[in-house]
């Protein structure tokens, strides 16, 4: 056989060879490859965020008067007129509607537990009640989409400094709130872009600095800090709390089956009376 | 967190039943309630609901400290809160006799948020959203 003829045969029983074994072939172009052994092992090697991470609700009161936001003075007024509106009573409802709050509220003021699960290329935070925080963080080396589609939490790509995850945001709606309490806040009106650096403080304290860039109501970057607190009991474990469930009652439809029947409500989320 | 309970379903669905019962409000601010200082109220349970996003007690005032007797509606946390801070689903139940200590609504309507209740059996209930600010909680 001649030595070209040979090569190539050669090449080819090499090739059916290694089909044969099972190594796996690589995936049309364009498609996510599956995380292999690697990835999870690499995941492994994270700093450990497991658990349940109750917020720190004392310091987000306090922080109302010691970290006020540098609002624009057409915001300032406007603040201060829901400030004094809350103290007579008349609280805006901030979180009416079960709508979710969204970044960067669903951070400033949520009252309720948060867990946050690593896979190959992601971080996922998941919070219990509040409409439904949900935060997909990427941390798979990808950009910032051109002409991002804007969502209640936005983009979020993170990249890993030693134990420190940051984090930056865009592509949030402008309806979200920049909320001081669940009375005092305003929508960020747009082009609002979030860096946070999450890092452990100690061994079970979990920080959140957040540096809040909102040139449409802020007239600088407004820096916070949050932190949450881990819990390892059972009984922390994260329940399902669908807001909107108060705003329906339960019913039967004319087969006597199980329903949800809506409750009418007024914009400020006071029931209707029926007859 | 909870709304204005300025309204209620009638009574008649409360006093039909449990979950079937009177539903709550949906999400608002706990800014209309006057927090400087407790309001004891006793009376008898007429529905105890556990469901989001607020657990709310519906219970008629003894004379004594309601004369008008009126059925009072306050709310706590989410059950995942309350479960927490040792309530339950079948902690509260109509008939019960109680006496629920309220930040009350600063209208003057018979609601608020409920911050502790006395049992008949000398249990006391209580809940804090600031429970969860220690590490390693049990």
């Amino acid at each position: 056989m001649g030595s070209l003829k040979a090569i190539a045969l050669a090449t080819l029983a090499i090739a059916a060879l290694r089909g044969s074994a099972g190594a796996a072939p690589a995936p049309p172009a364009g498609l996510k490859p599956p995380p292999t052994q690697k990835d999870w092992l690499d995941v492994a090697k994270l700093p450990d965020w497991s658990g349940v991470w109750t917020p720190n609700v004392s310091d987000q009161f306090a922080q109302v008067n010691t970290n006020v936001p540098p609002w624009t003075p057409e915001i300032a007024r406007q603040i201060d007129f829901l400030d004094k509106e809350e103290k007579a009573g008349r609280p805006l409802g901030i979180l009416v509607g079960c709508l979710p709050p969204g970044m960067p509220a669903g951070l400033l003021i949520n009252h309720n537990a948060l867990e946050i699960l690593f896979t190959p290329g992601r971080v996922t935070m998941l919070g219990e009640s509040d409409g439904n925080r949900l935060r997909r963080i990427y941390t798979d080396g990808r950009p910032h989409p051109d002409d991002v589609d804007l969502t209640f939490y936005g983009h979020s790509v993170g990249r890993w400094e030693g134990d420190t995850l940051v984090v930056d945001t865009v592509g949030i709606l402008p309806q979200t709130w920049i909320a001081v309490s669940e009375a005092v806040g305003v929508p960020n009106n747009g082009d609002m872009h979030i860096t946070e650096r999450i890092h452990l403080t100690g061994p079970d304290i979990l920080a959140f600095e957040m540096e809040i860039a909102a040139p449409k109501v802020l007239t600088r970057p407004w820096k916070t800090t949050r932190t949450y607190f881990r819990q390892r009991s059972p009984k922390y474990d994260i329940v399902e709390g669908e807001c909107v469930q108060g705003s329906f009652r339960e019913a039967q439809d004319k087969n006597g089956n199980a329903i949800y029947a809506p409750i009418p409500q007024t914009a400020d989320g006071s029931i209707v009376p029926t007859q | 967190m909870r709304c204005s309970l300025k309204y209620r379903i009638g009574s008649s669905l409360a006093a039909v039943g449990l979950a079937a019962a009177a539903p709550a409000c949906a999400h608002h601010s706990t800014a209309m309630y006057d927090r400087t200082g407790l309001k004891s109220v006793s009376g008898t349970v007429k529905a105890f609901l556990w469901q989001n996003p607020h657990v709310v007690l519906d219970f008629v005032a003894d004379a004594k400290d309601d004369p008008a007797r009126r059925t009072w509606s306050v709310e706590a946390s989410s059950p995942g809160v309350m479960m927490r801070a040792g309530w339950s689903k079948r902690i509260l139940n109509p008939g019960d006799k109680v006496v629920v200590e309220i930040f009350p609504l600063r209208n003057g309507l018979a609601g608020g948020e409920m911050r502790r209740v006395a049992l008949a059996n000398g249990q006391v209930l209580v809940w804090s959203f600031r429970a969860g600010e220690k590490v390693g909680l049990e």
